[in-house]
């Protein structure tokens, strides 16, 4: 058995600020409005401000890790992500991705594997079975590692060794489970994203997000020896 | 409902008469290191209830 600790070749954010009129509506959209880009970190949560008459977004991190180099059978999959503010909400869900190499703002919904319309549920297909609840008490620097389940190692077992990279998408519990309008009543208003945030490819490659795979040992198969001489001497086995 | 420009900018900067509505974009791109570039934040307040009230001339 051995572990391989791929860092991700792009982890960012694409959020929507248009659709409807309210959190649910940006959370409903089919495109996103941009992609994060300058420093900005993995942006797992959501833009709540009622000032203007309502400002809202809604964010959905992408990301993607080379396997071709790697060969075998994946027995597990785990990814470790840095963190990068003491926020403790909202529940996070992983989900399988079609996003690409590089993110864009199409991806936003059809980035999500099985995802066509708003909600997405019963579509997607999670790669943890359950949400990640993030009140850990972990801070800015912090490491987090979530366990992934047999969808993940399916798909790793399916790109292993090849172009196609490992993706997953990041959602948060009131985007995927369509709990928005249920719940935005005992949201603060803010100026700026709220909710735990991730450093990405964006920030710092070394605190990027890593996918920790599993492959089970390799035995050495069938050998054939040809035109060789075997020899027993002193009790030490030799090949000529 | 009727807004004024000098109504909107007071939503940030109140009893500032020397702000814009450049200021305000600004203001709010920093709130958010880089999550929203320029344009994006100034789509985001000028789609909102208050802000497709106002001329934007910038």
């Amino acid at each position: 058995m051995s572990v391989s600790n791929i860092t991700a070749t792009e982890a960012k954010s694409v959020l929507t600020t248009t659709g409807g009129s309210t959190i649910r509506g940006r959370a409903a959209a089919s495109n996103g409005s941009s992609v994060s880009g300058g420093s900005t970190h993995l942006l797992c949560g959501y833009f709540y401000l009622t000032s203007f008459g309502g400002i809202y977004a809604n964010y959905r991190s992408f990301m993607n890790f080379d396997l071709s180099s790697l060969s075998g059978t994946v027995t597990a999959v785990s990814i470790t992500l840095k963190r990068a503010n003491s926020a403790n909400f909202p529940d996070l869900y992983f989900l399988a991705s079609e996003a690409g190499i590089s993110a864009d703002t199409s991806d936003y919904l059809d980035g999500i594997v099985g995802a066509s319309s708003y909600p997405y549920t019963s579509d997607a297909t999670l790669f943890k079975d359950d949400a990640c609840v993030m009140n850990d008490g972990g801070s800015a620097g912090d490491t987090v590692t979530f366990n992934l389940n047999a969808a993940a190692i399916t798909h790793a077992n399916n790109v292993i060794g090849t172009g196609t990279p490992f993706q997953t998408v990041i959602v948060n519990t009131y985007d995927y489970n369509d709990t928005y309008d249920a719940n935005e009543s005992s949201f603060s208003n803010a100026f700026a994203h709220q909710g735990v945030e991730f450093e990405s490819t964006n920030t710092d490659t070394q605190g990027a997000p890593i996918l920790n795979v599993t492959v089970a040992a390799q035995g050495l198969g069938k050998l054939t020896l040809d035109g060789v001489k075997i020899q027993i001497v002193s009790g030490k086995f030799l090949i000529d | 409902m009727s807004m004024t420009k000098k109504q909107f900018i007071n939503e940030i900067f109140p009893n500032d008469d020397t702000k814009t509505l450049h200021d305000v974009v600004t203001w709010f791109v920093e709130q958010n290191s880089g999550s929203f570039t320029y344009d994006l934040a100034k789509n985001m307040l000028k789609s909102s209830p208050s802000g497709s009230l106002i001329e934007w001339d910038i």
